[in-house]
């Protein structure tokens, strides 16, 4: 059997989710836990094998608790079950620590295989929200394989310089200032030095602090 | 949905607390609370002026027409005695030609009798002693000096005016070679006791008599109506104060009103995102567990599994559609996160659909708020629509601000439609393109959509700046 917690702040998912393990016959729920507080004592109660959490709860919120359990070193399986859909939530819980993200709208059989695949060492994403994780991978090689040059002209990009100012910034012709932005595009995937900027601001700026 | 739902759920979240989670994070309510309050909000950009500087700025205009005034009426009098001095002098001169000259003006005289002209003499002299009269001459039809109270006269051709006035026995003012500016000449024409035609040429001072005239109306009048002007103007200090500061209130409680009103709708949507999310959203959620959790037990005893499933799918679509409702509720409002981003999300919502939205546009961020709102949503319901209708795979939307007005405009490669079916859609009660151009108009501005069958879709949103800046040379 494996023994699974449940963490929401709403009561009848809580015992909706209890339901939907109660009808299998080999998960367990051991126990339903309504804010992120009382996680790492339940955890330790329970002895459970893989969490069920949500990301938006009062009190201490679904990311930090994934940091509270990583750093507490409990070998429980972490499997995210939220509506958020946004690419920063979905990064931010996965550096957390979390194992699988899957969303609430799924269909029960694959939530229950997203805890059968926890408790397997295996990490169940949504198809939606990998897509986040991949985009982000492709990003992050695209920005590392840039040239210095290239690193520098984005940088004016991100400013909202034209490729006019640029040239004259970086004392080359407007020529190759074009030439070294359509190169980033490629290289970041994107379709216009818009989404190049704010790419650019997301990795290389995060939360506006240089250096990143 | 079980009815104890909603009292579970007060035990959990702590009231008042005002944080929604939904899709963009925590959305605090409280600077939303704080905002409608209105109070000490500046207006939205381009602060009126203080009502000192109204009130300067009417003193100043008014004290500038009053002295145009004076002046104007100024000159008038002068012109007016100016008038008056000449017809004085003409009456003058008559009497000085008609009543002092002509009758010396004997046989004796004409023909340089000494004594005749001793007395001529004598009537002139007492004549210049009383009278403002400087000169007197007389001259005959030759233009030949007969008689001057100057010595160096000497013989000139008459003037035409001063023939007819010889002729006539009339009289003609004339302006003597050489005269001083605040002299006046007049010829007359009188007959010698002989019955000789003869010219008596007078000359006058005008100071004597146009600037007494002038001046006395000037002097007089200038303080009287500038003092009333200057009373009427500070009378109406208090009252023109009272009205500026009426004014500006006005505009401040305006715009407060507005912001509170932008405000308001979106504390709105925060909440019913907010219900939707945190009530009806774990309720729905719930049951389908609840059906799967039925289903999975039953799978192999019965056939309740298939209807089971039906019923769950249907609640999950129903939860797909309520989430994306729930996107839109919970959008922070425009001006709060810039158009360009914005703009930048709608874009990539849309590009998650497999449409690809590319945004042109910068330096958006001194757009005022309204400006960017209303663009947004065209924007927004551009965008539903394409999604909706027109079977596009690319959209480009560019904003362009220039000091007048803000364009955007929506290019879509969709299949387009004929002017006439938008009309019969419009007729049918589609009216989101509609209420769209209303929105636009009532900033001032107007939306025009232009298509035809497979050429795509162009929407243009144009909205004045009006008198609201956009510092365009700023960068970020």
């Amino acid at each position: 059997m494996i023994r699974v917690l449940v963490v929401d702040d709403h009561e009848v998912v809580r015992r909706g989710l209890a339901a939907l393990l109660g009808a299998t016959g080999d998960l367990e729920c051991v126990g339903t836990v309504p804010d992120g507080d009382q996680v790492l004592a339940e955890v330790d109660r329970s002895a459970a094998d893989v969490v069920m959490l949500d990301l938006s709860m009062p009190g201490r919120d679904g990311v930090s608790v994934i940091r509270a359990l990583r750093r507490a070193g409990r070998p429980v399986g972490v499997l995210v079950l939220t509506s958020f859909q946004e690419p920063e939530r979905v990064l931010e819980a996965m550096q957390a620590g979390a194992d699988g993200y899957l969303l609430k709208d799924a269909r029960g059989e694959r939530i229950l295989d997203g805890v059968r695949a926890v408790a397997a060492g295996g990490a169940p994403i949504d198809p939606s929200v990998a897509r986040f994780l991949l985009t982000d991978l492709r990003q992050h090689a695209g920005l590392d394989g840039l040239t210095d040059r290239e690193r520098e002209v984005l940088e004016l990009v991100r400013q909202g310089l034209p490729n006019k100012s640029i040239a004259r910034r970086l004392q080359i012709t407007e020529r190759t200032v074009k030439a070294h932005v359509t190169n980033i595009l490629l290289r970041l995937g994107v379709s216009d030095r818009t989404q190049a900027a704010l790419l650019a601001e997301r990795h290389l700026h995060p939360a506006g602090v240089s250096g990143g | 949905m079980r009815t104890d739902h909603s009292g579970t759920r007060q035990s959990t979240k702590t009231p008042g607390t005002g944080e929604v989670h939904c899709r963009q994070g925590r959305l605090p309510f409280e600077s939303v609370a704080h905002d409608t309050s209105g109070r000490r909000q500046p207006a939205f950009r381009g602060e009126q002026r203080s009502e000192t500087a109204t009130v300067a700025v009417f003193v100043l205009l008014a004290i500038v027409a009053a002295c145009g005034l004076a002046a104007s009426v100024g000159a008038a009098a002068r012109r007016t005695g100016a008038e008056e001095a000449s017809r004085s002098f003409r009456q003058l001169a008559a009497v000085v030609a008609g009543s002092v000259v002509a009758p010396l003006l004997t046989p004796q005289l004409v023909g340089g009798s000494a004594a005749a002209e001793a007395r001529l003499d004598l009537a002139v002299d007492r004549l210049e002693a009383t009278a403002p009269v400087v000169a007197v001459a007389v001259r005959d039809d030759e233009g030949d000096v007969v008689w001057s109270d100057d010595p160096s006269a000497t013989a000139a051709p008459l003037q035409p005016a001063q023939r007819t006035a010889l002729m006539d026995r009339t009289l003609v003012l004339t302006s003597p070679d050489g005269a001083a500016r605040d002299e006046l000449s007049a010829s007359v024409g009188v007959q010698a006791t002989g019955g000789t035609p003869l010219l008596v040429e007078v000359t006058g001072r005008t100071d004597d008599l146009a600037a007494t005239g002038a001046r006395s109306a000037w002097t007089s009048f200038a303080p009287l109506a500038l003092g009333a002007l200057l009373l009427l103007q500070l009378a109406q200090l208090p009252f023109l104060w009272r009205l500026a500061r009426r004014v500006r209130q006005h505009a401040r409680t305006e715009a407060a009103l507005r912001k509170a009103a932008l405000a308001a709708t979106g504390l709105e949507r925060r909440r019913i995102a907010s219900e939707v999310h945190d009530d009806v959203l774990p309720g729905l959620h719930a049951l389908i567990y609840e059906l799967d959790a039925q289903r999975l037990a039953r799978v192999q005893r019965d056939g309740d599994a298939a209807l089971f499933d039906r019923v769950a799918e249907g609640l999950r679509s129903g939860i797909r559609r309520l989430r994306a409702l729930l996107l839109d509720l919970s959008e922070q409002r425009v001006p709060e996160q810039g158009l360009e981003a914005a703009l930048a999300r709608a874009a990539d919502r849309m590009a998650a659909t497999g449409v690809e939205v590319s945004v042109q546009a910068a330096d958006l961020d001194r757009l005022p708020g309204p400006v960017a709102e209303v663009l947004y949503r065209c924007a927004q319901e551009s965008l539903r629509n394409v999604a909706a209708h027109s079977g596009a795979e690319r959209v480009d939307i560019a904003v362009a601000v220039d000091a007048a007005e803000a364009t955007m405009t929506v290019d879509d490669d969709g299949r387009g439609f004929e002017g006439s079916r938008l009309a019969e859609k419009r007729a049918a009660g589609h009216l989101g393109l509609q209420a769209l151009g209303d929105l636009v108009a009532d900033q001032g501005g107007s939306l025009t959509a232009s298509s035809s069958p497979g050429q795509g879709t162009r929407i243009v949103a144009r909205v004045p700046l009006d008198d609201v800046r956009v510092d365009m040379g700023v960068q970020r």
